[in-house]
């Protein structure tokens, strides 16, 4: 990363949030910065290393990227005395960039838990000018019922007696360990509603989903089907050989890619 | 806990360095940390070890080896060579910082592979304490290679027909750059040895320690063996300072 240069900074009350933020070689004013907050438990560097890859990536494409670990993750404290609040150690995150004129405009991407983060803060925050969710909020649909029984049907053969149980049963969500559990799903009503105040705001969406939720996401056009509001005015992805945790290389570099050109696309 | 970047400007080392409270004792405490599924699941852990060592008193350096984590370089370009020489530049960084007469390391599983190895090849350690570290490099790689392929198994079990995670490449091991120059001088490391040897050993472990090795058994289970468990915290905080009360005896 030549040229890019890296800093670690303490930040929030007390200084107890500690994040990365890359420096493009030249910065420009206009663009907006990025900002990464954690993926479940694992810490700033993000699952297989693809917050630095993406940060280093987006950086070298001219933007300033943070990224960092809310508070009781990784080396950033709980707020003393008070419940985790992802929302307060992200607008700590935007002030912070803000008094080092880093902003006034913010991208934030979150996956998984990071992605429910990223929709807590967004959704009531007019610093946000694009949120990425990676794996986020996802409601079945009709059409993705009957996928879904169909799917089952299909990986139930005589020779797999064990999947039994799963088949008639929910054992065949293979997320909740890993998932974690911390954090409770708003009805589809309320993130409608946040969708809709967020494309008000001039808010750009986009959203990707790999193939480990698909007990829960099983085809491309899910979303727009569960929330019409986004339809021509939003992006969404649907990747089904891709992981949650980006495990391939090849997952993760074209993830990259994708969200870099995203991002590029929003400058303009 | 002040976050630097430290060692060769070109490629800079991330770590944090933790202030011992009150009167710094004289041996500083190096945290070289595992790699890959096991460096993440732990990470948490190793900050908790080490803020509670810190208020035992020792000053502590946590750092990532180049090419992983928050440190520089590409990880596809690791080598043993390179962390190795990065674990010496860690100790010498913490010695100038704290002032401490001496060092000790504490590894975790190949983190201690790396630092016994460093030590071979010349490092002065007061003491080397190994956090469940496997029998060997070989050992090491085949626990990788087994979580790898259950954790590839348990995923696409769920997947539909044609959705299946496409093969590891060659280079990679459990979603991590694993590079073949990297592979190949892992494989031959030897098992832990120290002349002051002390061993964290979690219950669910069966490691053959050297004889003679004081151990300290933990009494929960870490489950490095176990791919659901790839993406759970490592180790309970109290136990974390009980371990850090223990070492106050071990190195005074």
């Amino acid at each position: 990363m030549a040229q890019l240069k890296e800093y670690a900074l303490r930040f929030g009350e007390q200084q107890r949030l500690l994040g990365i933020l890359t420096m493009p070689a030249q910065h420009r004013a206009e663009l907006p910065t990025i900002i990464i907050p954690n993926t479940g438990i694992e810490h700033r560097v993000g699952p297989n290393r693809l917050h630095v890859q993406l940060a280093r990536a987006l950086a070298a494409a001219g933007f300033a990227t943070l990224r960092f670990d809310l508070g009781g993750l990784g080396d950033s404290d709980p707020s003393p005395g008070r419940a985790a609040d992802s929302s307060q150690d992200l607008r700590d995150a935007a002030n912070m960039l803000l008094a080092r004129s880093l902003g006034p405009r913010f991208v934030m991407i979150g996956l998984c838990s990071g992605a429910h983060d990223v929709h807590q803060f967004s959704k009531n925050s007019a610093l946000v000018m694009g949120a990425l969710f990676i794996d986020g909020y996802t409601f079945p649909t009709s059409r993705f019922k009957r996928r879904r029984f169909f799917q089952r049907l299909m990986r139930l053969h005589w020779k797999a007696a064990e999947q039994l149980p799963e088949f008639f049963g929910n054992a065949n969500h293979p997320m909740p360990e890993l998932l974690p559990a911390f954090f409770s799903e708003p009805k589809q009503s309320e993130v409608a509603a946040d969708f809709t105040a967020m494309l008000a705001r001039g808010t750009h969406l986009a959203f990707l989903f790999t193939g480990d939720v698909e007990s829960e996401y099983n085809y491309a056009e899910q979303h727009f089907d569960a929330f019409p509001m986004l339809k021509n005015r939003a992006e969404v992805w649907y990747q089904p050989a891709t992981d949650h945790t980006l495990t391939r290389r090849k997952s993760r570099e074209g993830l990259i890619r994708l969200i870099r050109d995203w991002v590029a696309r929003l400058k303009t | 806990m002040e976050a630097i970047h430290f060692g060769d400007p070109v490629r800079p080392l991330f770590g944090l360095h933790h202030s011992a409270r009150g009167a710094a004792r004289q041996t500083a405490v190096l945290l070289c940390h595992g790699w890959g599924p096991e460096y993440m699941r732990a990470y948490r852990g190793m900050q908790t070890l080490a803020t509670a060592l810190a208020e035992q008193g020792f000053e502590c350096l946590r750092f990532d080896y180049s090419g992983t984590g928050d440190s520089e370089g590409h990880a596809l370009d690791a080598l043993l060579d390179y962390w190795l020489a990065d674990i010496n530049v860690a100790a010498r960084e913490l010695m100038d910082r704290s002032g401490a007469s001496r060092i000790a390391l504490v590894g975790h599983r190949s983190g201690a592979l790396l630092a016994a190895e460093a030590c071979r090849r010349g490092l002065d350690a007061a003491g080397l304490l190994a956090l469940d570290a496997p029998a060997s490099g070989a050992d090491f790689i085949a626990d990788m290679r087994r979580v790898g392929e259950a954790e590839d198994y348990r995923k696409n079990r769920y997947r539909s027909h044609g959705n299946e995670l496409p093969e590891t490449e060659a280079d990679e091991l459990c979603g991590h750059a694993w590079p073949a120059k990297l592979a190949s001088s892992l494989v031959s490391l030897p098992g832990v040895s120290h002349q002051n040897l002390r061993w964290l050993q979690s219950k669910d472990q069966r490691t053959a320690i050297p004889a003679g090795t004081p151990v300290w058994t933990l009494d929960y289970p870490s489950h490095w063996h176990n791919p659901a468990w790839i993406n759970s915290p490592w180790c309970p905080t109290p136990a974390l300072r009980r371990l850090a009360a223990e070492c106050v005896t071990w190195l005074s």
